[in-house]
Parts: C-alpha cells; structure tokens; sequence
C-alpha cells in the first residue's frame, strides 16, 4: 500500500516537473518584447543608403530584448543562422518569419519559426533567393523573390504562401522591383514598387490586395528622396518612413502621410543631417521605435521617438552591435482586415473598363475617340478606336502586365504610358482618366464602350512569359495552377 | 442483473445516438448550409460558425418574444430645434412618437409630449411658446403648446411629412409630403391646409431665405428619367409672397438630398448630396467606383448648382443628412450618418472654391476626391447614426441628435469639441436588434467607408435607381428592391439565387459588394433579425378610410383576380395576376418567364418580387425598364406574357393600377 501510494506521489511529482519544464522551454516571449536585427558594428551600414539590406551580405543574427529589463543583454534568437535579418510577428505573436541563411553562400530564404519552441523550418528552397517576409490575415506570408532576365534585367515579385498547405502563388506581375511589403489596415499590402523595364522609374509605394487584384499606385515619395525603410501604418491611419536625399551625402529623414489622403499630407517629422534613420515601427498604444545612427561613427541604435515633443528616448545601444528593423510582441498597431476574393480559377482573363473623368449628358460632351495603345513585354501589342467618350473596355489575359498610351490623330501619345497593370483571374479593373494616382471618381455615366463586346488583349499567357525567372520548376508549377 | 440492465440502456442509447442524432445533426447541417451559402456541401465541412437554430427561428421573428423580451424602448431622435431664448431643446422621438422637451441649463427632459406616428422635424415660434412637428407616417402636423406642454391641434397634409419651415411673417406653414410628392401650404391662422404645390420625388427638406422671400425644398429622389440616364433630383425654389413654384432646378448625378440651410446672407442655400455611381459597371469600390458624396451648392437667384466633395481620397463620408450653418455664417456642419461623423466646413473657403469653379480654374469639382481638403476644418466622430442638428441662437453650440444611441450631442463650434452629452434614456444600445439597425446604417462594413445598407436602401426602402453589379458590364442590370417586410418573400435578387437574407448579406455580399471582411457571426444575426423583423411599410397613402377600398380599386380587384377576358375567354391559370401573386405577400416566390428580360439579360426567369407598398418603389421590372405601373402593360407586355392585360379598356387599366396602389402591408391580408 505505502510502496503503490508512494509511487503515484513520485508520477505526480515527475509529471509536474516535465510539465513545468516543458512550459518554461515553450513560454512565450512577454508582451513589449523586441525583436530586432543585429549586425556587427564592424559592417559598414553607410552602403545602405543606396541599397537594400536584402542585398547585402553582413553577418547579423535576430535577436529578442526586453525593454523592462534593460539590464539583460538581447537573446540570440537564429544561432543556427548565419544571416538572419527583417522578422516579422504574426497577430498572435506565437510565429516569427524572417528571411535567412544557414550557408552564407546560398540563396537567402524565406523562415518560420515558433516563437515559443523556438522551432523554425524553411518556407522556401534554395532554387530562389527570397526576402522581406510578412504575414497577412489568416496566417498566411507574403514576401518578395528575385527575378533576372537577360532582356528585361532583374527584380522581384511578391508572393503569397499558405503555410499549412504550402501553396504558393505569385501576386505581382509586372516587370517591377517589388519589395518591403507591409500590411495596411485596410486589408492590403502596401510595398516598395520600382519599374525596371522598359525604363527604371522612382520607387513608388503601391497597394494591392493579398490575392493580387487591384494593384494601385498609393503613394509618391517626395521628389529627391529616396526611401530606406518599409513602410508603416500605425493605429492612427498614419503611414510612417524613412528615406535619404539624393542631393546630399548624408543625412536621412523620417516621413509620415496620411492613409486617408496620401497625396498631399506629407510631412517630415525627424531628420538628421549626419547619421541615418533606418527602420521605423509604430508601437501600439506607444511611440514609434526608430533604429536611428546619430552619425557614421556611431552604432545604430533602438530609440522611441516621442513626435510631439520632438525628443528622442533610448532604449537600446550598444558599441558591438547595430540594432535594425524592430517588431514588437503583441505591439501590433492593428489588426488588419481579411479581404475576401472575388476571383475564380476557372476564367483564364479578367476585365478593365476605362472611363474619361467629367463628363456629363447635359453638357456637350466632348468628342473624344482616340486611339489606345496597347503594350505587353514584347512591345507594341494592339492598337484600338476608344467610344466616342473616350471610354474603352478590354477582355485580357489573367497575370500578364499590359500598359495603355492614348495617341492623337497624329499618332502622337497625349497620355500614357499607364503604369504597368495585370488582372487576376475573373478579376475586374477600373480607371478613370490617365492619372495613376486615380484621384478622381468617375461620372455616372454608362460608358459607352460597354455597349459593344470588349476588344480582346488575349496577350501571350503565363507560361509564355518571356521572363521566367530561375524558379524552381515545382512552384512554377504550383503557380501557374 | 443490474449491470446487465444498465449495459442494454447504454447500447440502446448509444443506437439511438448513431441512428437519430447523427441524422439529425446531418439534417440541421445541411439546413443551415442551405440557408446561409445556398449549397450543401458534399465533403461535410462544418463551418465554424456561431450561427444557431435561434438564429433564424427566434431572432428574426417580427413581435415574437424573443424581440420583445431583448429589445429596449428607444426615443431614435431624429430632428432638433431650439428656442430663441436658448432655453429649451426640442426632440423628435422618431421612435417613441414623442417630442422632448429638454432645459438647456440643466440637461434634463422636462416634458416627454405625444404626438403623431414617426414625428420627423420640428420648429419652434419666433416667441418661443409654440412649436410644430412633422408626423411622417399619420400625414399630419402637430401643434404643441411649449407652454401647456401638450399638443392642442392636428393639421392633416400630405402623406409622409417630413421638411417642414414656417413664414411668420405671413402666418404661413409649408410642409414636405414625401410619399405624395408636394408640399403642403398651411395656413397658420386657420390652421388649415390651403393648397399643394408638387415638388420634385420624395420632397423632404425646406427652408426659407433670411428675407423671407423664397423657400428652398429639395427631395429625395430623383425625378422618373429614361432608362439609364443619370438621376436628376429637383431643387424646387417657391415665391413667398404668392406660395407658388417659380423655378425648378435639378443636380444631376445625385440624389438623396435631406435637408437645406440657407447662408445667413441668404446668397446661396447649402444640401447634402448622395452621388450614386449606378450607371458605372460595378467593377470595384476603389477610388469612388460605387458612391461618393457631395455638398450641394444653390444660388437661388441665379439658379447656379454646384456639387463640392466631402469625401477624401481612401475614406469617405456615408449618407450626410443635415447641413446647418452658424450664424456668422462662417462655418458649416454636416452630419453623416452613415460612418458617425460630423464635418466642420470653412464656408469662407467654399466661396474661393466657387469663384475658382466659377472661373474655370476647376473643372468637374464634383468628382475630385483631393478638393475636400480646402474646405473641410475638421471630422468630429459622435455616437451612432447622427442625423438633424440645430444651432444654438448664440452660435456657440452645435446639437447633434444621434439616432442609434438615443443621445443628443452638444459640440462647441469653435473649438469643435465635444462638450457634452444629453442621453434621452437608458435603454440598452446594444440589444440586438438595435445593433442590427446600427449595422444597418454604418459604412465600417463596406471597403473605405464607402457607402452603407442604408445608402442604396434609404428609409429602408429602396433608390429608385438600377445597378451595373454583374459580372460583365452592361448584363444583368438590376433595379434596387425595398427591404421593407421581407418575411416570407424569400429567395431574394431578381434571379432568386439568395434563399435567405443570411446568404443575402453573408459571403457574397462581402465579396462581391462591400468588398471588405465579412460580418461577424453576431453582427451578421443582428443585422439579418434587424432586417426581417423591424422594417415596416408606411400606411398606404392610397387606402381610404379605416382601409375601404374605393370603387376603383374594388374594380381593379376584380380585374386582378379574373378568370376571363372582357369576350369571355378563359384565362390559363398560369396567366392569372393573382397565380403568381397571391396576397398575403402578393409573391409566389417562385422564377418565372414573363417576356420581359432583354438580350442584356443572362436568364429569361425572374423570381415574383412582392407587390406591398408597390405604388412607392418606381420604376418597376427587373431593370427598371418600367418607370409606372402603367407602363409594364402598355409598354412591356406585347404577348400578354405578363399578365392578360391587353383586351383590357383604359379605364380599367387604370383600375387595375388603382388597386395595385392600394396593395397594403401583408398583416392586412392575413386578418381580411
């Protein structure tokens, strides 16, 4: 009697102590923790000012820091890694994806790892190199991956994952740098967006669902500025980054706009004419975290940036190390909405109506039939007569990039070229006039184009796409279903 | 033998369980999958959903007991006014058919006054001791002594009173009949009404110059046009001096237009404006693709319209109703009732945009989503549904009535802070089926904000106006349909593929309409009970007395139910009216072929829609084709495909008309 009495004591007790043990090994990282990445101070970041930190080969590792116990030096978080930088924390602040490598001399790739067990596996093979994870509603991840071609040069698309089912699919399709994506509140993907063919443009923020409809121009960055960091709403429906001058050597700025009106709330809200403000993170509840070098003689350190009073308050610097792109556990500023897809596998084209602005039945409606250029990869396409409103309405293939010009009798091109645009599959797009940044609504008028079948821009379809980029031929499989 | 006993009960029970219950919960799965995605799903996936039996069979149950236990009795205030000595607020209680009266110094009702059914607005006498209320749904004006605290007289109107706007001068009262489209000229001496003038479709708003030399109403609907056209809504100006119509203008694109304020001037008059984009393919929401909104613009003299934007480029500003400006006639406020915000507009900076329009510097103002910035001061959110505002005659204090959550809301109009509340009672604002109405009359649920139920569903009825929504631009158009008195009219859409308001407000519409997250399963029951059991028809304007049928429609009754020609041939069942609308409902429900699709149709059936109130929901057919009643026989029924109507008279068609004019509310048919 006593052994078998003794003997449950010692199962309940061992049963305890695994549970205790098990839950300390898997307890979640506490609410306000950073993560963060961390680069040795001997690389030099000044290269940053011109490129992408996904370009660049510095050793650095992420790490977690608790701001209430300053005292404690960050925790190594991607020991197996030897490049490890830009995490991200899902809504639930269980999950942490970031792009890495385990062998500095392959492919980066995209990581996911269990922020409780610590536990991490790979979301995508080494065939590409990959970068910039984020997640979107419902646990899905989106980031961006290399493309190169010999005609067209190289970029990057966005892409979306499922984790659980490991379904890929591409969600950009024009011949764009896409990279630095974040999610809005809205529901969509605001990104980093930088035209490379026919000619390379200015980057420029756009917007897209995370089905990869509706891709829009959002947001111009100001003339002279080129941008470092991602982009960031914050809970108050501001949009947060930070870019440097080109017309000077040094020096970076801190810029905020308003989701709302994107077009003329620009305001600078920091600067520093030395050193570089390289990341930027809208606390909730909270100031905004800047990773911010005071000058190049200084490491790059974590601070909270009080807006109103101007002031800057340090959280963590260190003479080793630089500190960059800080997330928050639990910090999220929103949750962002979950978009439901209108699109439909089984159509292989989608749709775009093109309506001219302001026109109205009682005035004279201006006579505005021109001819419409159409472009895909290859050059000149089609040209077609727009109605007599100027309005036009096309059927083209799902996921190739097309862009219009409008042409005078002359031939000659009075507007346009419009930025590159696809359509998703049984998607549906409208414009209303030449300006990409569609700020004007249309008028209630039936566009006349609609009264005749659309004209057909049945451009070559995906798996004709001259620019393959160096997939791995089992996800081109996975996309193109 | 006792275990033994037991073993047997557990097996039995264990069969039971496998045989019955599991049938069961198959039954009620593929039941609840039926009615809220219009599928059973072959795989039997069970959706994560907190939908229950009670959702459907208890929420949604009109004066069932489960509405009656949950819900509170709410006031809804609708329309304000304030007395010259800025001593008492008075309230509509749309709701609770009350008007308050509220002391200003102390913030307390001190009188709660009976007047008519569903009071609409309210003003008070220039010596304060009188006030005179607008009863929409008894066509009536009560007179009420500040005073005595009572009513003390009825003035019978037109159907639907609502504007109303008083010249003291001449002892005349004029009020807005929406559901008979004119307005009523009051004598204020007699007390007794004097003549109608016609105004526009659903006249609402009215107001007079500060000269007291023209009133302005403006309506609600759009005038009938042709087939796809853009609305045309009827600003209707009225001389003083002679109380007749001297000019009618109209703002084009837009509709919906509530109230009207004069500039203290008195140079231009100011309404608010819905600009629906129902003649565009509904391809996306993105960048004002589905409605945007408008201030309206109004020189009396010269007749000069202009529509200014209150929109900005991501968020927009859902269903403005009232639109007051302070006395300095400097700034101006409009309540937005579809996202519960006020906006503060710099009326000085109007003007600069106005000469810049009027200069050609700015070309088609009405669509720009960057002009908002020049004049807009500042977005005040309030509580749920704001709707008629009033302005303290000192000019310090803007009064909010915030129908959803029954409080009155007081904003300084100089700082533009809330300064306080006034709560009207302490109903529970978050029942459910109140949460369903607040859903209702929100934007949240809609991409940026952009427009709500109540946008395309006004009053809960419907626009007037037909939708580019299918697929492929220019098929498939389809005329928006009341939502008053849904019960027992299902499915619903004209190709009758939603088979309840479930699937009707649930996936599809999330995806295809609003284009933004889902309801939540507790917002989605709200809203749907909200919709089945709350949503009345008016009184019909056209059933006499104690509901008698008049001659005319009595013989329209007959010509409604016949069984043979006027040469005796006998009609098919199948081509009888009353075949495929029966009372109580007049629907069937079921699809039919009445030969009136187009080759702009994908499907030649329809589903029966149900004919209550039909006399207020023009144009008719599933496109809108129709703009009368009259014409869906004269017009579209060539083959007699839809009704045997063409051996018919004229005058018994126009009895026929009568009788459908008279269709009521469904409760009528049950009891006759």
């Amino acid at each position: 009697m006593m052994d078998s009495k003794k003997g449950v004591i010692i199962f309940l007790v061992l049963i305890v102590v695994m549970a205790g043990g098990y839950l300390f090994l898997n307890r979640s990282l506490p609410a306000g923790t950073i993560i963060m990445t961390s680069i040795s101070s001997t690389e030099d970041l000044t290269i940053l000012d011109q490129q992408h930190l996904k370009e660049m080969n510095f050793l650095s590792t992420i790490v977690s820091f608790n701001p209430h116990k300053p005292n404690h030096s960050p925790k190594i978080l991607t020991k197996d890694f030897a490049i490890a930088h830009s995490p991200e924390i899902s809504e639930d602040s269980k999950q942490m994806v970031f792009t890495g490598k385990l062998d500095p001399d392959s492919n980066r790739q995209i990581w996911l790892m269990n922020l409780n067990s610590k536990r991490y596996h790979a979301l995508t093979d080494d065939s590409m190199n990959c970068f910039d994870p984020f997640f979107l509603p419902n646990d899905r991840i989106a980031f961006s991956c290399d493309w190169q071609h010999e005609k067209y040069g190289s970029g990057s698309f966005l892409f979306s994952l499922e984790p659980e089912n490991e379904q890929l699919k591409r969600i950009t399709f024009h011949p764009h740098a896409d990279h630095s994506g974040s999610m809005m509140h809205d529901g969509r993907i605001l990104w980093v967006s930088k035209q490379i063919y026919p000619d390379k443009e200015r980057p420029t923020l756009m917007s897209l669902r995370p089905d990869g409809s509706n891709a829009n121009l959002f947001y111009q960055f100001p003339a002279e500025y080129t941008v470092i960091s991602k982009a960031r709403e914050s809970e108050s429906q501001q949009i947060y980054f930070t870019a440097r001058n080109d017309q000077s050597d040094s020096g970076t700025s801190l810029f905020q706009f308003s989701y709302i009106n994107p077009v003329t709330s620009t305001q600078k809200i920091f600067s520093t004419e030395e050193g570089n403000i390289y990341s930027i993170y809208p606390q909730l509840n909270g100031p905004l975290l800047i990773s911010y070098q005071e000058s190049s003689s200084n490491t790059a350190g974590l601070f909270e940036l009080n807006e109103n009073e101007d002031s800057l308050n340090t959280l963590l610097k260190a003479d080793q190390f630089h500190y960059l792109e800080p997330v928050v556990v639990k910090g999220q500023p929103f949750v962002p909405k979950l978009l439901p897809t209108a699109l439909s596998d089984q159509m292989e084209t989608g749709i775009i109506v093109f309506t001219e602005p302001g026109q109205n039945r009682d005035r004279e409606i201006e006579k505005n039939r021109n001819t419409i250029l159409v472009e895909d990869l290859n050059g000149l396409y089609k040209e077609f007569l727009t109605a007599e409103d100027g309005s036009f309405y096309i059927k083209t293939t799902a996921k190739v990039p097309i862009r219009f010009s409008q042409l005078n009798e002359s031939g000659e091109i009075i507007n346009g070229p419009f930025p590159w645009i696809w359509v998703m599959n049984g998607d549906r797009r409208g414009f209303t006039g030449w300006d990409p940044m569609q700020m004007i609504a249309p008028a209630n008028l039936v566009p006349q184009a609609i009264n005749e079948p659309p004209v057909q821009i049945i451009a070559p379809g995906p798996t004709d796409l001259p620019f393959i980029v160096d997939f791995n031929p089992a996800l081109e499989v996975r996309d193109e279903n | 033998m006792k275990i033994k006993k037991r073993v047997l009960v557990l097996i039995i029970l264990l069969l039971f369980t496998i045989l019955f219950v599991n049938r069961a919960i198959n039954w009620s799965a593929d039941h609840y999958e039926y009615y809220t995605i219009g599928e059973v799903s072959e795989v039997r996936e069970r959706h994560i959903d907190a939908l229950k039996c009670f959702s459907c069979h208890a929420y949604t149950q009109k004066d069932g007991f489960f509405v009656q236990k949950t819900e509170g009795i709410y006031s809804s205030p609708y329309n304000l006014a304030v007395t010259p000595q800025d001593d008492v607020l008075l309230v509509t209680g749309q709701e609770s058919d009350r008007l308050y009266m509220i002391d200003l110094k102390n913030h307390q009702i001190i009188n709660s006054i009976k007047v008519g059914d569903r009071p609409h607005s309210v003003i008070v006498a220039p010596d304060g001791k009188m006030a005179y209320v607008t009863n929409q749904w008894s066509g009536t004006v009560s007179v009420v002594d500040l005073e005595l605290g009572e009513e003390i007289n009825t003035i019978t109107v037109g159907g639907g009173a609502s504007g109303i706007v008083a010249d003291f001068d001449r002892n005349i009262l004029y009020v807005s009949n929406t559901y008979t489209a004119n307005i009523s000229v009051v004598d204020l001496n007699t007390q007794t009404e004097v003549k109608r003038l016609r105004a526009g479709s659903y006249p609402s708003g009215l107001n007079i110059s500060p000269d007291n030399s023209t009133v302005v109403a403006v309506s609600q609907r759009s005038v009938i046009v042709e087939h796809r056209d853009p609305p045309r809504t009827e600003v209707t100006i009225i001389d003083a001096a002679t109380q007749r119509v001297i000019k009618r203008n109209y703002f084009l694109e837009s509709h919906i237009m509530e109230k009207v304020e004069y500039t203290p001037s008195g140079d231009l008059a100011f309404t608010t404006l819905v600009r629906p984009k129902n003649l565009v393919p509904a391809v996306q929401v993105d960048n004002g693709w589905m409605m945007t909104f408008a201030l309206g613009i109004i020189s009396p003299e010269t007749g000069v319209m202009v529509q200014l934007p209150l929109d900005e480029p991501n968020l927009y500003y859902a269903d403005p109703y009232d639109v007051r400006i302070t006395p300095d006639g400097k700034r101006a406020f409009i309540s937005h009732s579809g996202n519960d915000y006020i906006t503060a507009l710099d009326v000085d900076a109007i003007r600069d945009v106005l000469e810049r329009v009027k200069s050609g510097e700015i070309v088609n103002p009405e669509n720009d989503l960057l002009l908002s910035e020049s004049y807009v001061l500042k977005r005040i959110a309030t509580g749920s549904n704001p709707k008629g505002m009033t302005i303290s005659a000192d000019g310090n204090t803007l009064f909010v009535a915030e129908r959803l959550t029954d409080h009155i809301g007081l904003i300084d109009t100089h700082t533009l802070e809330i300064r306080d509340y006034i709560a009207l009672n302490n109903a529970n604002q978050n029942a459910f089926l109140r949460r369903g109405e607040q859903l209702f009359n929100n934007a949240a649920h809609t991409f940026q904000y952009q427009y709500s139920c109540y946008s395309c569903h006004p009053d809960n009825h419907e626009d007037g106006l037909t939708y580019d929504m299918a697929y492929y631009p220019g098929m498939d158009i389809s005329n928006v349909q009341t939502l008053r008195e849904l019960s027992n009219t299902s499915p619903f859409k004209w190709n009758g593929k939603n088979v309840s308001i479930y699937m009707q407000c649930g996936m599809r519409f999330s995806k295809f309409i609003t284009r933004t997250e889902v309801f939540a399963p507790d917002d989605l029951k709200a809203l749907v009970g909200y919709i089945t059991s709350k949503i009345e028809h008016p009184p019909n304007i056209y059933r006499g007395k104690d509901d008698e049928l008049t001659e005319s429609q009595k013989r329209g009754k007959e010509l409604f139910e016949r069984t043979k020609t006027n040469s005796g041939k006998a009609i098919p069942v199948r081509d009888q009216c009353i075949t495929c609308h029966p009372p109580p409902n007049f629907t069937d429900r079921t699809l039919h072929d009445v030969g009136t699709a187009t080759d702009k149709d994908s499907h030649p059936e329809f589903k029966t829609p149900h004919l209550n109130n039909i006399y207020e929901s023009p144009p008719y057919l599933h496109d809108g084709r129709a703009q009368t009643l009259e014409e869906l026989w004269t017009i579209y029924n060539d083959d007699d495909l839809h009704g045997v109507a063409n051996d018919m008279t004229k005058d018994q068609l126009n009895d026929l008309v009568e009788y459908l004019r008279s269709l009521g509310r469904a409760e009528y048919y049950y009891d006759n």
